[in-house]
């Protein structure tokens, strides 16, 4: 499964990539970085036929992970992407805004990434 | 007084002075019998034109002025062209083209000059005077002309200069002269026999006796001139200004029914002519009604010779006519008008110099201001109107007058003597001639006597005046001087008010006030009473008696046996002059005093400021009728001085009180403010500093993953996977490295901004500081960026000095302001804009008590959407990880706590501009 981690922290990637060592060298996980909402729209618009899952962070400069949501949305995407949002400690408003545009689920900073792997592999 | 300003036509009259209607039918008819084109015709062409105005026509004039001119060039007739172009200068003159009109005579002065021809230079400079558009430009050139007339020896120009130069001056209103010369030309003209100069030199005479108040000698000329007249074939003008003259003789003569008659002769002579005539007579009636206290007539006449002026074209009497106007509005009292005419009126007539019209108006002036109580204005124009007066009627001109014509009279009886020598000669006998010779002393003697009969008559006019002007300065200097002490007081109590009002203690005040007491009045005993509510008593706490303190001591207001108590329970005042005898007036019995001695004479005041009692204030005497009604007016302006200043000090202790817990308030809210701010900072520290935790926390995590992995490489013997591992595991140290030093950085940059600065203010040398911190900012960024480069530029002002700052704080300012402008230029540089110089410029400069100091960078600039946050904490436009969002929040802070300001301006593409400004 094809996995697009959006985050505007640069080490983040180094970070997956650790973390999902294993998953990636068997191939069960197959992640694909952006560094910005502007880039992860310009990657969903080149790769129209994927599957894909996209993580986002939401507080980004630009385009925050909330307008990604949206604009992922209310584009119809075939196959719909499964979004998840990463939201910050007790941020009851940014999690109710994501719920309402329609986030798929939801995982908050610091990220157990125990959590987010068993997740990954329900949907997967 | 409107005499025609008949100047024009003297000028106008014709050097054939005795050109008679016959004479003119004569010319015409040699004119028409005579076609040849000669110099004959030439000469009585011009002839023709200088005849006598109103019998001939101006366009028959300028009909035949301009056939002598063109004759006279075709014959090449030098002579009769110059005088051909002095009748057409004549013409162009009626017809208003003054500058064709001098053009003309400049050419006719070439010929004079080319010709020799004295007579026709004269009268040219004669022509010249009718050029001139008032009295003032015209004198000096008919002065020149009557000297001209002199060195030609020529009567008769002599006696028309001197008799039109009289005018000139009557017209300036130097009566003096204006007789002086008047008689001259009288006398010139004596033994000429020329009617028209007889007519010209009577008529002028006539003007000049009747105004200055010689009614019965003015009207012994005018009887002369019905007879000229008739001689003369003249018509209605001369008739309606003969007329006038009679009627303005009469008026000066206080004899206004007949001079009523008089000028309504001169409007019916006039009607046919010329409205410049019906306008002076009617303007004399209006005059005259005005005297008579008819005022409705007096406006009709006024407004009907106005608009005959208008028809007429003439501009020069309207002071004359405002000042009748003035006269009329200043009667109905209706002031503001009477103003307005008379100022108007009056500004003419200085301009023109019309003697009487200024002495109108000036007195209209004088007597509306008085009415208005403006007396500065009314005193200003009062002695403009004895000036002027004086200088009409003043001794100088009888005097010289009287002389005048005494030595015209003895001249006159010395040339009869000498006729009489001539014919008797040897006839008559030796006695005869004495007796002749006597008798003509006798009579000389007797007119001697006249003079000086009217000289003491002028005297006495003048005893009268002056003691008319003593009697009015002496009343307005006793105006004056009341005026002054009411000035005086003014000016002192506003002093004594200004003191009073301006100490907020009552010890104080009770003081103040008692200094100022003591120096107007007899303040043997002084107080004040201050009432206070809970007690319900009046205070004396300082009380004087003979300029020492008393100890303080208080009344119950209730006890109505004392003074404080009944005046502040009834407000009112109480005056009395003599203790022993008045006090059953006020009290039951004789009261004690509770400190010092027993006064005898004692006013109490209510002390009232806004409806509100505050007290009392008394001031006693050990004499009786110590204070008078001034003392009383005095104290009791000082006395409401004296409750306001109380009133001021009862505000002025409510409002420490308020401020007091104000600033309690304040402090607490700014506790609070700093707790809020803290609480903010903590949410958003919080926030910035969770990232760089997190990869602390995970790449911790996943290299004790990472290691477990090595151990079991390892263990396997796969040193390959093991060394890659380990190369993992190293770059993960240097990560956590990396975020341990960026939440330091967080957290340290938060501790700035709460900690108070606990520095001291040093004097330091801002220009030093400046350049240290630019070349620290600058190596910094190298350090951290090899690929970096950008221009530095500075421009310190060396006038500067030290400035008072804290160093650190400041300069940690300076430092962020100059490392975000290399960032910013850094950026642009990395975007890859052609041609681009990176450039950071710091300067200071002093601007009076200020200092600036500018960081300037050509960057980006700020884009407006983010202009309005950037001093907000924690806003930062840079990546995540690269800025904490307080730098400018923080540099803000600093620059408010220097007392100075950090302003920004910014332009987008182009760069942007910081200025922090200290006082210095």
């Amino acid at each position: 499964m094809k996995i697009l981690v959006v985050d505007d922290e640069q080490d983040v990637q180094a970070l997956f990539e650790q973390r999902f060592r294993r998953e990636i060298k068997n191939g069960e996980f197959n992640f694909v970085f952006a560094f910005s909402g502007e880039e992860a729209l310009s990657y969903l618009n080149s790769h129209q036929h994927e599957a894909v899952l996209i993580l986002s962070d939401i507080n980004m400069p630009g385009m925050s992970g909330l307008q990604l949501l949206e604009e992922i949305k209310h584009k119809h995407y075939k196959p719909p992407p499964v979004v998840m949002i990463i939201t910050a400690y007790g941020d009851a408003e940014n999690f109710n805004t994501a719920k309402k545009l329609g986030a798929d689920d939801f995982l908050t900073k610091p990220v157990d990434f125990i959590v987010l792997k068993e997740k990954l592999k329900t949907i997967n | 007084m409107r005499k025609a300003l008949l100047l024009s036509a003297l000028l106008a009259a014709s050097i054939l002075c005795h050109a008679q209607s016959f004479e003119i039918e004569k010319l015409r008819k040699q004119i028409q019998e005579h076609p040849q084109q000669d110099t004959f015709r030439v000469n009585r062409l011009v002839d023709l034109c200088n005849t006598w105005y109103p019998v001939v026509s101006i366009e028959e004039m300028e009909k035949s002025a301009a056939e002598a001119l063109l004759l006279a060039r075709k014959l090449n007739y030098k002579k009769g062209e110059g005088y051909a172009l002095l009748v057409n200068a004549r013409v162009e003159n009626r017809k208003q083209n003054k500058e064709l009109a001098r053009k003309l005579l400049e050419q006719a002065t070439s010929i004079a000059k080319e010709t020799g021809d004295q007579i026709l230079e004269w009268r040219i400079i004669f022509r010249y005077t009718s050029l001139a558009s008032n009295a003032k430009d015209q004198l000096p050139i008919m002065l020149k002309a009557e000297e001209h007339a002199r060195e030609l020896k020529n009567d008769e120009l002599i006696a028309r200069s001197q008799n039109i130069i009289s005018s000139l001056y009557y017209a300036l209103g130097d009566y003096a002269l204006a007789m002086e010369y008047g008689i001259k030309g009288m006398k010139t003209a004596e033994g000429l026999n020329n009617p028209l100069l007889s007519y010209q030199v009577y008529d002028n005479m006539a003007t000049i006796y009747s105004f200055i108040g010689e009614h019965d000698k003015a009207s012994e000329f005018l009887q002369k001139l019905p007879a000229l007249i008739k001689q003369l074939g003249f018509g209605d003008e001369q008739l309606a200004n003969l007329y006038n003259a009679l009627g303005e003789n009469a008026r000066f003569a206080k004899k206004y029914n007949e001079a009523i008659g008089y000028y309504k002769q001169s409007v019916a002579a006039a009607n046919n002519v010329n409205p410049y005539f019906t306008a002076i007579a009617k303007s004399n009636m209006g005059d005259v009604y005005l005297n008579l206290d008819s005022l409705p007539l007096a406006f009709q006449y006024a407004n009907m010779a106005k608009a005959d002026f208008i028809k007429a074209d003439r501009t020069d009497a309207d002071s004359w006519v405002e000042s009748i106007f003035a006269r009329i509005y200043f009667k109905r009292n209706m002031l503001d008008s009477a103003l307005y005419y008379a100022k108007s009126g009056y500004s003419k007539a200085s301009e023109a110099n019309v003697m009487e019209d200024i002495l109108l108006t000036s007195k209209t002036l004088a007597d509306a201001y008085a009415l208005k109580n403006d007396y500065k204005s009314a005193y200003t124009y009062f002695n403009r109107y004895i000036s002027t007066r004086d200088s009409i009627t003043g001794a100088e001109v009888k005097n010289k007058t009287t002389v005048l014509e005494h030595n015209y009279e003895i001249e006159k009886k010395q040339d009869q003597i000498e006729l009489l020598r001539q014919q008797k000669k040897g006839q008559r006998t030796f006695l005869i001639s004495v007796s002749i010779i006597l008798g003509l002393i006798v009579l000389s003697s007797l007119g001697m006597l006249r003079s000086i009969q009217q000289k003491q008559k002028a005297n006495k006019l003048l005893q009268k005046q002056k003691q008319e002007i003593d009697e009015k300065a002496k009343e307005l200097s006793v105006q004056k001087d009341n005026l002054q002490q009411s000035y005086n007081n003014v000016e002192l109590l506003g002093e004594i008010g200004r003191k009073i009002t301006s100490s907020l203690s009552v010890d104080k005040i009770i003081s103040t006030v008692y200094d100022n007491v003591n120096a107007l009045m007899d303040a043997s005993i002084f107080g004040i009473g201050i009432y206070h509510d809970h007690t319900k008593s009046i205070d004396f706490p300082a009380t004087y008696e003979n300029g020492k303190a008393l100890p303080a001591y208080s009344n119950s207001i209730y006890d109505q046996n004392r003074f404080a108590g009944l005046c502040f329970i009834s407000g009112k005042e109480i005056v009395i002059n003599d203790l022993g005898t008045e006090y059953s007036n006020y009290l039951q019995h004789m009261p004690t005093p509770i400190e010092g001695q027993q006064p005898v004479s004692l006013i109490y005041l209510p002390l009232k400021a806004k409806e509100k009692m505050f007290g009392v204030i008394t001031v006693q005497s050990f004499t009786k009728n110590a204070f008078s009604d001034y003392h009383l007016y005095m104290l009791r302006t000082i006395g409401i001085y004296t409750a306001i200043a109380l009133e001021n000090a009862e505000s002025f202790k409510k409002l420490t009180t308020t401020v007091n817990s104000l600033q309690e308030t304040q402090k607490q809210l700014i506790q609070s403010e700093k707790m809020a701010s803290l609480g903010e900072l903590t949410a958003g520290i919080a926030h910035e500093i969770q990232n760089p935790l997190n990869f602390v926390n995970n790449f911790s995590e996943v290299s004790a993953e990472l290691i477990h992995e090595m151990n079991v490489a390892i263990e396997k013997g796969d040193l390959g996977e093991a060394k890659e591992l380990a190369h993992d595991i190293k770059r993960n140290l240097e990560k956590i490295s990396h975020h341990g030093k960026r939440a330091d950085g967080i957290v340290k940059g938060m501790l700035q901004h709460s900690r108070n600065s606990s520095g001291i203010k040093e004097a330091a040398d801002i220009n030093a500081l400046a350049d240290e911190y630019l070349r620290l900012a600058y190596h910094g960024l190298r350090a951290k960026d090899k690929t970096f480069n950008a221009t530095m530029k500075t421009d310190f002002d060396e006038n500067i000095g030290t400035v008072h700052i804290f160093p650190q704080d400041m300069g940690r300012v300076i430092l962020n302001l100059i490392t975000n402008a290399f960032y910013v230029v850094n950026e642009k540089k990395k975007s890859g804009v052609d041609n681009y110089e990176p450039t950071v410029t710091v300067s200071t400069k002093k601007l009076g008590d200020k200092v600036e100091v500018t960081v300037k960078d050509n960057g980006n600039g700020i884009p407006e959407k983010v202009f309005d946050k950037i001093f907000q904490p924690f806003f930062t436009t840079k990546p995540t990880g690269q800025g904490t969002g307080l730098g400018l929040s923080l540099s803000y802070d600093i620059v408010k706590a220097h007392g100075g300001e950090l302003k920004v301006e910014t332009k987008e593409n182009e760069g942007t501009i910081f200025r922090i400004i200290l006082p210095l």
